[in-house]
């Protein structure tokens, strides 16, 4: 398996590094001995089951939380050391969340962005950037109460970017959303992630984070089983790739052939052939081929593109701390 | 002082303040109360015919039953405002979102304090009118009414920032406003018996000074100075500064006390404690002297009113938030940790007793100087103070080494306590304890006490050894 990626060998400025982090809740192990680092304009997926440790992980980062060992660099700053200026450099968008409901939308924004010291002449354009990038404009002076609960999470989105902070922390931004807002924040996210924001983002839903995410790191237990790039971990792995077959002629004809070429993980289903085959594009060409020359009629055949989930369910067990 | 006006968090709470509509009916039923005072005064006051001298006594009256009334409803108000503050954001699941921006921890309780400070000032403002139609009366001066509502405000201010420390500790917001009201009456009890005492016993004022109340009546019915040392002063400038030092050492402990992962070690609270106590002290036994010249009484009443102070404070000395790495260098090195000079004055609880013990040596100092009394007759009331606290120090230290919670440690000390109350009150129901030293300082009790810090010590070591090897583990890490 993959273990935690070393970006100062590629001469990439780590933005937010941990180093041998545990965090014990009595005596509870909620994160165990957690290395990481993630570089700067990287969005890192952070996976687990629930009760995994991502959001204590998380916590610890936002400086909600002191770890018990271990160290933690948020641009280099040590965040027991220094929270002002940490916090000052992060956004932080916690799984749940209040709003004070008998503010206008824009006197939140306005609360906040005075109590991240933006000077007044510059807040009032600001909070109209941010409004427009989580398309709140038409809200602005509506009161917080009367929106619906998409609104108010893009609400706590466009608090979390009012300072223009370089790191962001996302914990489960799309919960308990319905599919259309929960495709807002996803659009949204990929607005950031042109920004050139670093991110963090917390989901056990991992379709939200396959479209956008640079890298991934899966907890479970409190240990970081794996993190790096999603292709490196694949081949780190070392996955099989399924692919899928059609065919004028039988399909059970076909299925005895590949069994006898070895294949396993064979499944009929819907009028295909699906079967597991090797990473090799190589061999799954000699695979076609020998098909071919057998004499079967083969009308498609294609790799399908697999998805988060597969690879987490390989890697994990399923378990939680 | 721009910075205090300029607090985003007064601000946010300004705005959602106007418009809740709690306020728009607070302040007629506010001004209704008064106004019934009022027409009840001014209905007694009318006697068979008019005289101008029985009108200004009862404008005086009335005007006492005002700041008596005002001080019950803004009291409340003020109380119920501060125990409400941090619990209501922990509720609505705002506060972390408070506590990540950049808003220093001071910022955060000066913002709700200046909430619900302006709210009572406003309060108090429209009842203005009710209040000037008492110099109709006659009787009155504008500084009888000033001081009184300087007096008022203070005592306000400190009540609004304990209430408010006290949010900061509780769970919910009920629970918060129950404590806050509890402590409230328990401390307008103390103050009402302090007050009281000062008619028996003119010689008590230095102690007595705090009471809002008292100072308020002496201000309208008997103007008094304060005579410390044989100097007189206005008794004003002496409340000012026992309540601003109060009310900076509350903001300090509310400050230590939001900063629950303990990232910056504050040494004001302790700073500000200590120089409170001994102000307080130095003024009480300064004015007391002036009355009269030192008695061996005067002496031993002291004493046995800090023995008091301690009984009940005791425990709150060795609470206290630790953060995982203090707990895992305490557990390593529990003697160097408790008497830690370089930590002695920051909020690091393994040191609290240690604090203790030299708050208890200067005051001691402060009261042996002030009223002029022989050190060999300090030192044996100090010597008893000793051997009264000794055994609960061992307890407290036995306790935190077998990494028992706090409340553990609280509830523990209760039943020490009450064990201790039960057996003297039973050993000296023939009636021959005159004093609390002679209550508590028998062989009986002291016995058991000793008895039970060596029984928790012996119990405190084993569980340590049993939980020091995965302690040792985390913090090798």
């Amino acid at each position: 398996m993959a273990g935690p990626r070393s970006w100062w060998n590629d001469g990439v400025r780590p933005m937010i590094e941990l180093k041998g982090v545990t965090k014990m809740y009595g005596d509870l192990k909620a994160v165990d001995n957690l290395s990481l680092q993630i570089a700067e304009g990287e969005i890192f997926g952070f996976i687990g089951p629930n009760g995994a440790g991502k959001t204590t992980t998380i916590k610890m980062l936002a400086t909600l939380l002191v770890p018990t060992s271990g160290s933690i660099r948020i641009a280099g700053i040590n965040p027991e050391e220094e929270p002002r200026a940490v916090r000052s450099t992060i956004g932080y968008m916690p799984d749940s969340f209040g709003v004070y409901p008998d503010l206008a939308v824009w006197e939140y924004l306005d609360f906040f962005g005075a109590a991240y010291q933006i000077p007044p002449n510059k807040r009032n354009g600001l909070i109209d950037d941010v409004l427009e990038l989580t398309d709140l404009t038409a809200k602005k002076y509506d009161l917080v109460e009367a929106l619906s609960r998409g609104m108010k999470q893009r609400l706590c989105l466009a608090k979390t970017l009012l300072h223009d902070p370089a790191i962001l922390l996302l914990d489960e931004p799309a919960s308990g959303l319905d599919p259309r807002a929960r495709i807002e924040i996803r659009e949204l996210l990929k607005e950031l992630k042109k920004m050139k924001k670093t991110i963090l983002i917390s989901s056990h839903i991992l379709s939200e984070l396959s479209d956008f995410c640079t890298s991934i790191g899966i907890i479970e237990k409190g240990r970081l089983i794996v993190s790096g790039l999603i292709s490196e971990i694949e081949s780190g792995i070392n996955l099989s790739r399924p692919y899928r077959l059609t065919s004028i002629d039988p399909l059970p004809l076909i299925e005895t052939f590949l069994r006898s070429k070895g294949i396993t993980q064979l499944d009929q289903t819907d009028g295909f052939l699906q079967f597991a085959c090797s990473q090799n594009v190589e061999e799954a060409a000699a695979l076609l081929s020998s098909l071919v020359t057998a004499g079967f009629r083969i009308t498609s055949f294609q790799p399908v593109s697999r998805n988060l989930e597969d690879l987490f369910m390989r890697i994990t067990k399923g378990e939680v701390s | 002082m721009k910075f205090l006006w300029e607090n985003p968090l007064l601000i946010k709470e300004l705005r959602e303040e106007v418009r809740s509509r709690k306020i728009f009916f607070l302040v007629p039923a506010y001004i209704a109360i008064l106004a019934t005072v009022a027409l009840i005064a001014v209905g007694n006051s009318t006697g068979t015919g008019f005289n101008p001298l029985t009108l200004a006594g009862n404008a005086r009256l009335t005007l006492f039953s005002f700041i008596i009334t005002i001080s019950i409803l803004l009291g409340l108000i003020a109380l119920v405002l501060g125990a409400s503050s941090f619990t209501t954001e922990r509720e609505k699941a705002t506060y972390e979102l408070l506590e990540l921006t950049p808003l220093s921890y001071t910022a955060l309780v000066l913002g709700k304090f200046l909430h619900a400070m302006v709210i009572v000032l406003l309060i108090l403002l429209s009842s203005l009118p009710v209040i000037s139609t008492l110099f109709f009366m006659g009787g009155l001066t504008y500084s009888d009414v000033f001081l009184s509502f300087f007096y008022l405000l203070l005592f306000l201010s400190a009540m609004t920032l304990g209430a408010i420390c006290i949010s900061i500790l509780a769970n919910g917001t009920i629970i918060s406003i129950i404590l806050a009201l509890g402590v409230g009456v328990a401390i307008s009890i103390l103050f009402g018996i302090v007050s009281g005492s000062v008619f028996r016993q003119p010689a008590q004022l230095g102690f007595a000074v705090l009471s809002p109340w008292l100072v308020t009546w002496q201000q309208i019915f008997q103007p008094t100075s304060l005579k410390l040392a044989g100097v007189i002063f206005p008794v004003w400038p002496v409340y000012l500064l026992l309540y601003s030092l109060l009310t900076l050492l509350l903001l300090a402990w509310a400050r230590n006390a939001l900063d629950s992962r303990k990232l910056e070690r504050n040494p004001w609270p302790r700073l500000l404690g200590l120089v409170f106590v001994n102000v307080y002290v130095a003024i009480g036994c300064l004015c007391s002297r002036s009355y009269a010249p030192f008695t061996a009484r005067d002496l031993q009443d002291s004493y046995q009113v800090l023995m008091f102070v301690v009984l009940v404070s005791l425990p709150f000395f060795c609470l206290g938030g630790l953060n995982d790495r203090d707990r895992a260098r305490f557990e390593r090195q529990p003697l160097l940790e408790s008497l830690h000079p370089g930590r002695l004055c920051t909020n690091y609880s393994p040191t609290g007793l240690l604090f203790l013990a030299v708050l208890l040596l200067t005051v001691s100092i402060n009261i042996t100087i002030c009223m002029s009394a022989p050190w060999r007759l300090s030192l044996v009331y100090f010597k008893n103070l000793m051997i009264w606290i000794l055994p609960w120090v061992l307890i407290f230290a036995a306790q935190r080494l077998s990494g028992a919670h706090a409340r553990t440690l609280f509830v523990t000390y209760l039943l020490t306590a009450l064990l201790c109350t039960l057996v003297a009150a039973f050993r000296q129901s023939s009636g021959a304890a005159k004093t609390i030293f002679d209550f508590y300082l028998n062989t009986t009790v002291l016995s058991i006490l000793y008895g039970f810090s060596a029984f928790y010590f012996i119990i405190g070591r084993i569980h340590y050894k049993r939980k020091k090897e995965p302690v040792h583990a985390i913090a090798a890490n």
